[in-house]
């Protein structure tokens, strides 16, 4: 039985003053429900759409400004170092800027204009609308990440390259199962090496590289000592949001799927605000922690426990329709979910690119990517697995198929394979209808 | 049709059982599907060296879709579709399968096959800043690795000696099939584009050293006629060049088109299995496998490398070239990279004073009376131009 439940209203619902005029032009994420009494969530929030006005006073102080996609690396943390700039990344102000790339103004649609095919993955369509439309102030550097990320999201920097935006490519290795790794032939499972010397070698010389342009564009060194401080907020900001995920254990679940996976998501680049996002998940924590001690929930005890995967994830819209069906999302695979500490003792661009390799699963083949779906279900005892991933997602059609497969085989449980679109031209009651179909399905083997 | 050409069809029908045939000797079979594969390595290592390279089928498409979506490159659904349908025998022989993450819809193949079909497979890591020597060496490194891997499969170590050996052989294919493309410089060719797309990709399917004595035939043949100004085409044809996605063999319902009566002439392309296939020589100097890492790596690129403003330099100078009065742009439905470059190249090739028209197909004939159409009218706006 749930002793108490949190009442989570739409963002529209339960308007904070200070967001009513940000939040004008985003219908998408006034529908969302969140936990509006969260201090922490509504400054999370407040940081995402209040990038215009962020960016905007960051010219006039004379820093310039970095818009990157496809980097979840050590690019940002690097960019982040120096004073001399205001960093955002793309794909994740634009799943809160729905609402003015798809409005009146159509900045989604653009792209087109320039070679972009309709059906291509939508973020990158979004992107391009970004840069054109300068929404973030006009970008002074662009910077893609390439190599073994997504082709269409440095295509489309390329073109944008083309009509004259600066722009640094960053090179993503591929992962490889570690299996294939030479240096794992005869080794155990436990103590596999997931990147050889090589390539841990070439990571860092490429964070040198970009942090040797960013010192030529602005005149500012970046020191050891800087790139710590960054390392130390990604720190804070990463153990308490693992605390946060911990505490997500508790029955019934204390904060909702939305509120998770927006701290997971904008934690790559701490909104531009290191300081602000750090505080903004520390404060958010201790809320949640006494929303435990009053052993509220958002859910039911009983709700289905569900791994959550797949990239990339358009419409925040898809977890409320999870936990509406009866489901809470417990495990989470796919998109920025690097929260392994970095060191802060080692050479800090060392230490970022241990930490980018050593982590994240994407950018190479499903082997990663399984292994912490399996991982994260048996570590939050999940009774199933959503894999959602947006129409025009070029490569994930194939992980999925692969994904479902081994993952039923290796646990026994059910996985679901959807796939969504933009947030307005999403057919949510179909979704709806497959999600509560599966939640059926999963509840029924309880008892079997 | 030419002897050499009759030839090389007959080799390649009989290239299935010569397979078989090495493979019961103990021969090894490494098939791969991306152009940035170095075959000299694989060739190096005593294995057979084949690209599958099948395409223009509609069922084995469908097939595909089982591990794919449906809005997904034909090409790609090929690769698994015709393994799954069976009756192309290439695709039931693969000791192993090599690819680079050439374009995203490319990556995860390998691991369809690994996890689905038990074929053993290595994807190699190639960089997209192709100009960069850290990427030189990222991409060194990874050949190293692929290697080892191909000297366990086969138990042949490859040496310095089989390397450079590996390399003469390719670069003289590189160099007659150049030969062979510029005897379509003359007035009226001496050679369809469609023959010799299909000589060009037989180079990645047949036996190398074997490929090379009747390509050699062919080239000698073909300047004769250029010199005797003996041409296959009606007199003065429109000369078009095609550009784009990949071309596969058996793709050929757009150059069917075009050269229906020889009134106009595809005197070149810029395919991957086409003339980038060949345009690079590997350098034939130091190490032999950085040699062969950096032909690969910097070769005039693919629409995936970033910036791929050289590959756009490489279609202005074909243009200038073989006198390209219009180039065609072919991109296969839900190819992003070429599909997105389409604009770009209007714009860049507007600047040398050619048409262009981007025409997306995929391998179903349903859209065959579209594609004519438009088609036509480009051609009278060629005409009307000239």
């Amino acid at each position: 039985m749930t002793k108490g439940k949190v009442i989570r209203k739409t963002v529209a619902e339960s308007l904070p003053p200070q967001l009513a005029g940000l939040l004008e032009e985003l219908p998408y994420l006034k529908k969302l429900r969140l936990n509006m009494d969260l201090k922490g969530c509504i400054k999370i929030l407040e940081l995402g759409v209040s990038s215009p006005v962020s960016a905007r006073k960051a010219r006039e102080e004379g820093r310039k400004i970095i818009y990157a996609a496809m980097t979840v690396g050590g690019e940002i943390p690097i960019a982040l170092s120096s004073p001399a700039f205001y960093v955002l990344y793309l794909e994740w102000q634009a799943n809160l800027y729905w609402g003015v790339l798809k409005g009146e103004r159509d900045f989604y649609s653009q792209s087109e204009r320039y070679g972009v095919a309709r059906e291509m993955c939508a973020w990158t369509k979004a992107n391009m609308g970004s840069v054109i439309n300068a929404l973030w102030g006009r970008p002074d550097l662009l910077v893609a990440g390439c190599g073994s990320s997504c082709d269409d999201a440095s295509k489309v920097f390329e073109i944008l390259e083309w009509m004259g935006h600066k722009t640094y490519y960053a090179e993503v290795p591929y992962r490889r199962n570690p299996l294939f790794n030479e240096v794992n032939i005869g080794q155990d499972s436990a103590k596999l090496v997931l990147y050889t010397p090589e390539i841990l070698e070439f990571q860092v010389q490429e964070y040198g590289r970009f942090k040797a342009l960013l010192e030529e564009e602005s005149g500012i060194k970046i020191t050891d000592d800087m790139l710590r401080q960054t390392i130390r907020y990604y720190n804070r900001a990463r153990k308490a949001i693992s605390e946060i995920i911990e505490m997500r254990k508790a029955r019934p679940t204390p904060l909702g799927a939305v509120e998770t996976f927006l701290i997971q998501g904008c934690c790559n680049y701490l909104m531009g605000d290191p300081a602000g996002f750090c505080e903004a998940v520390e404060t958010m924590r201790d809320e949640v922690a006494e929303i435990v001690e009053r052993r509220e929930g958002v859910i039911d005890e009983d709700a289905v426990r569900i791994t959550f995967c797949g990239n990339p994830y358009l419409d925040f819209q898809i977890f409320n329709q999870i936990e509406d069906a009866g489901a809470t999302i417990l495990g989470w695979e796919g998109g920025p979910v690097l929260l392994t500490p970095i060191d802060e003792e080692k050479d800090p661009l060392l230490a970022l690119a241990e930490n980018f390799l050593g982590d994240y699963p994407p950018f190479g083949d499903t082997e990663g990517m399984i292994r912490h779906i399996i991982s994260k279900s048996k570590e939050f005892d999940c009774e199933g697995a959503i894999w959602n991933v947006q129409l025009g997602c070029s490569h994930s059609p194939v992980e999925g198929s692969i994904i479902q497969k081994e993952v039923e085989k290796a646990l026994g449980i059910p996985v679901l394979l959807t796939f969504t679109d933009l947030p307005g031209d999403h057919p949510s009651g179909q979704v709806t209808t497959r999600i509560e179909a599966f939640v059926e399905m999963v509840k029924n083997r309880r008892m079997s | 049709m030419l002897k050499p050409l009759i030839k090389m069809e007959e080799m390649y029908k009989n290239r299935a059982q010569e397979i078989a045939q090495e493979k019961e000797r103990g021969g090894k079979m490494v098939a791969y599907g991306c152009s940035y594969t170095p075959a000299e390595i694989i060739y190096a290592s005593g294995a057979i060296p084949f690209r599958l390279l099948e395409g223009g089928e509609q069922e084995p498409c469908i097939l595909g879709e089982e591990y794919t979506q449906n809005i997904y490159c034909p090409f790609v659904k090929s690769f698994v579709g015709f393994r799954i349908e069976g009756k192309n025998p290439f695709y039931q022989m693969p000791d192993m399968i090599w690819m680079t993450h050439g374009c995203d819809m490319k990556k995860n193949i390998p691991e369809v096959w690994y996890r689905f079909f038990n074929t053993p497979t290595y994807v190699i890591n190639l960089p997209r800043t192709f100009y960069r020597d850290s990427s030189l060496q990222l991409f060194l490194g990874d050949l190293k690795q692929a290697g080892k891997k191909l000297e366990r499969l086969t138990n042949i170590t490859i040496t310095d000696e089989a390397l450079l050996h590996a390399i003469s052989v390719y670069n003289e294919t590189r160099r007659l099939l150049k030969r062979l493309y510029e005897t379509r410089t003359a007035k009226n060719p001496p050679i369809t584009g469609k023959d010799a797309i299909n000589a060009s990709q037989l180079s990645f399917m047949l036996d190398p050293e074997a490929y090379n004595r009747v390509l050699k035939e062919l080239v000698e043949e073909l300047e004769e006629m250029v010199k005797a100004g003996k041409g296959v085409y009606e007199d003065n044809p429109l000369r078009i060049m095609l550009s784009g996605s990949i071309c596969a063999h058996g793709d050929t319902k757009l150059i069917d088109l075009i050269e229906q009566d020889r009134t106009k002439a595809i005197v070149t392309d810029d395919f991957c299995t086409g003339a980038r296939n060949f345009h690079d020589l590997v350098v034939e100097d130091g190490s032999p496998l950085e040699a062969i890492a950096r032909r690969y790596l910097t070769r005039v690129p693919c629409s995936r490398m970033r910036p791929n403003t050289k590959r756009f330099d490489f279609v202005k100078e074909m243009i200038k070239k073989f006198r390209v009065e219009g180039l065609i742009y072919y991109t296969l439905k839900f190819c992003f990279n070429y599909r997105t470059d389409a604009v770009r190249m209007r714009e860049e090739i507007k600047k040398e004073g050619v048409y262009v028209l981007h025409v997306e197909s995929d391998y179903s004939g349903a859209d065959i009376g579209q594609l004519s159409t438009r088609v036509a009218a480009f051609f009278e706006i060629l005409e009307e131009s000239r």
